[in-house]
């Protein structure tokens, strides 16, 4: 839909005055503005701190109930960031619908002699459906729930009491499809206190109608909160998306790509929201794609009216996206016509798994495959250039070279998230 | 329906060439096969479909997802590499985004499409 220039003469006059101000800051004057140390993302002792007070104690997202959607289907997911001692083995879990059509958490663990049960590759994003977990080391057999259901020569065991030996259940609980778990044996709150800002704004999204269409994964040589951070501001966004996003999101009114609102919550969750730029021309075959129903954010909300519930809080002019922080390590971006996301999962304090993936609504006719296509394409091809400043990042962290980092208005999320985890480490 | 010496519709013979080597049915084989081919490649193919799309949404969108014939399939895959190559040609102008991640590391998982492909 075009804009008339009076609209947009409308819009421009609510953005924020960046010639003038730094609106990120000058709304959060508590928020110290100066260098930051450069010790958390470079740390072994650091990031043993945030396994500890962190990783191991928060709820933290593994999938969604779409890769479940039938009793006995289950996954698996190694979580490496809560492996019980510094140099451990990384343990998996179990995460399942189970016969009565729960979903559940166990840890993968046989309770005969502790050997993982379920071998699946968790990498591959796999889902399989089993009506019963049979461990492959002697043939113990669990049933969905857990239960320890046959136990092969059962009588040559002295003191084996099968109530005691199911599998051992991990706190689980979900919020609109999402799947979080807790290995902290006692919470010390719910996944309702822990994501309370995001479950408010996004109170009416209609996640219910959205699927993962693309999921892309690399190992990538960087502190997960480096990783994080290279999707969460858009300073970035002029030099490194030069060739898949030139002109999108950084036109005349916004060259240099800010945020147009941030709200900073408690517990380091955030959510940030951008703009697209009102200039942009699409190029052919975008311009194709939106007269069928773009489902690429770059096509812009506000400008369409389209945009879904939960979105847009702070009713920003040319809207594209919002960038909700769930603390610690995901981030769920809505758009219109679906959301996007990434997950950083530790690895060591300079290794992480990072999982991006884009979601639409279900497709009705063939030919909405065909438009995803693009929006999912040209997504995953911006992620390309995204991950290739991690490694680099990272090495120069390391390197003597430089003791702190700076960070600007527009960078206010990456700073948030540092304050954060530097906050709940030293509690 | 088609003659058995094509794999199209007979209304698209002009992609007839494009029908075996272009059509790949997921997300990740159609990424390896486009980063593979020279940007005349790409071009000859940009060129020669995107004249053609509407025509070919036309014909694939009397079919339901459930139940898709085989050569309306092959034209849905078409029009997807269309998708997958077109940054290449309208922007890039080289077959592989210019300075990203490397393409070995950087590894494609998506679900596979909700489609199910009728034979004869």
């Amino acid at each position: 839909m075009s804009t008339s220039p009076e609209s947009i003469q409308t819009q421009q006059s609510r953005l924020p005055d960046w010639a003038n101000t730094r609106p990120v800051s000058d709304r959060y004057p508590h928020i110290d503005m100066g260098p930051v140390s450069i010790q958390p993302y470079v740390s072994e002792e650091f990031f043993e701190l945030e396994r500890e007070k962190i990783f191991k104690k928060m709820w933290l997202y593994v999938g969604r109930t779409e890769r479940i959607p039938n009793e006995g289907d289950h996954f698996t997911q190694v979580i490496e960031a809560v492996r019980t001692k510094k140099d451990g083995t990384y343990p998996s879990f179990i995460i399942c619908r189970d016969k009565h059509g729960e979903v559940r958490a166990f840890h993968n663990a046989c309770q005969h002699r502790g050997t993982t049960v379920v071998w699946d590759n968790h990498e591959t994003w796999a889902t399989n459906n089993r009506k019963y977990f049979a461990c492959r080391f002697h043939g113990w057999v669990y049933d969905t729930d857990g239960t320890l259901k046959f136990v092969p020569d059962e009588n040559q065991f002295c003191g084996l009491n099968k109530a005691e030996r199911g599998l051992r259940p991990v706190h689980c609980a979900v919020w609109k499809g999402f799947i979080f778990i807790n290995v902290d044996p006692q919470p010390s709150q719910t996944l309702e206190e822990q994501i309370k800002p995001h479950a408010d704004l996004l109170r009416d999204f209609p996640f219910e109608k959205i699927y993962k269409r693309g999921i892309w994964t690399a190992v990538v040589d960087v502190n997960w909160k480096v990783a994080m951070d290279a999707f969460q501001e858009g300073y970035h966004v002029n030099t490194v998306h030069a060739s898949t996003l030139p002109e999108a999101f950084n036109g005349a009114l916004n060259p240099n790509c800010r945020p147009t609102s941030i709200r900073l919550f408690e517990q380091g969750n955030r959510s940030v929201t951008f703009m697209v730029s009102p200039d942009f021309e699409p190029p052919a075959v975008e311009k194709w794609v939106r007269q069928r129903g773009s489902s690429w954010y770059a096509a812009g909300g506000a400008q369409t009216g389209n945009e879904f519930p939960g979105t847009n809080p702070d009713n920003d002019p040319f809207y594209a996206f919002d960038c909700h922080g769930f603390f610690p390590n995901m981030l769920v971006d809505p758009y219109v016509g679906g959301f996007y996301g990434h997950e950083f999962w530790p690895i060591s304090v300079n290794k992480t798994r990072w999982i991006g993936s884009i979601n639409f609504a279900a497709p009705e006719k063939p030919s909405d495959l065909i438009v995803h296509e693009h929006g999912k394409t040209l997504l995953r091809d911006a992620f390309r250039e995204d991950t290739v400043t991690l490694d680099a990042t990272q090495v120069g962290l390391e390197s003597g070279a430089i003791e702190t980092t700076i960070l600007s208005d527009g960078e206010m999320a990456p700073r948030h998230l540092y304050n954060s985890v530097v906050e709940m480490v030293n509690s | 329906m088609t003659s058995d010496a094509t794999l199209l519709p007979p209304e698209f013979s002009d992609l007839e060439r494009f029908a075996i080597d272009w059509v790949r049915d997921s997300e990740k084989e159609r990424n390896k096969f486009r980063v593979r081919q020279t940007i005349e490649d790409l071009d000859d193919f940009y060129h020669t479909i995107f004249p053609r799309m509407d025509a070919l949404c036309e014909y694939i969108d009397q079919f339901s997802l459930d139940a898709m014939p085989r050569p309306a399939a092959r034209l849905l895959r078409l029009g997807q590499m269309l998708m997958e190559v077109v940054s290449a040609v309208e922007v890039y102008r080289q077959p592989d985004v210019p300075n990203s991640f490397e393409f070995e590391r950087f590894h494609i998982i998506s679900p596979t499409d909700p489609v199910k492909v009728m034979e004869n």
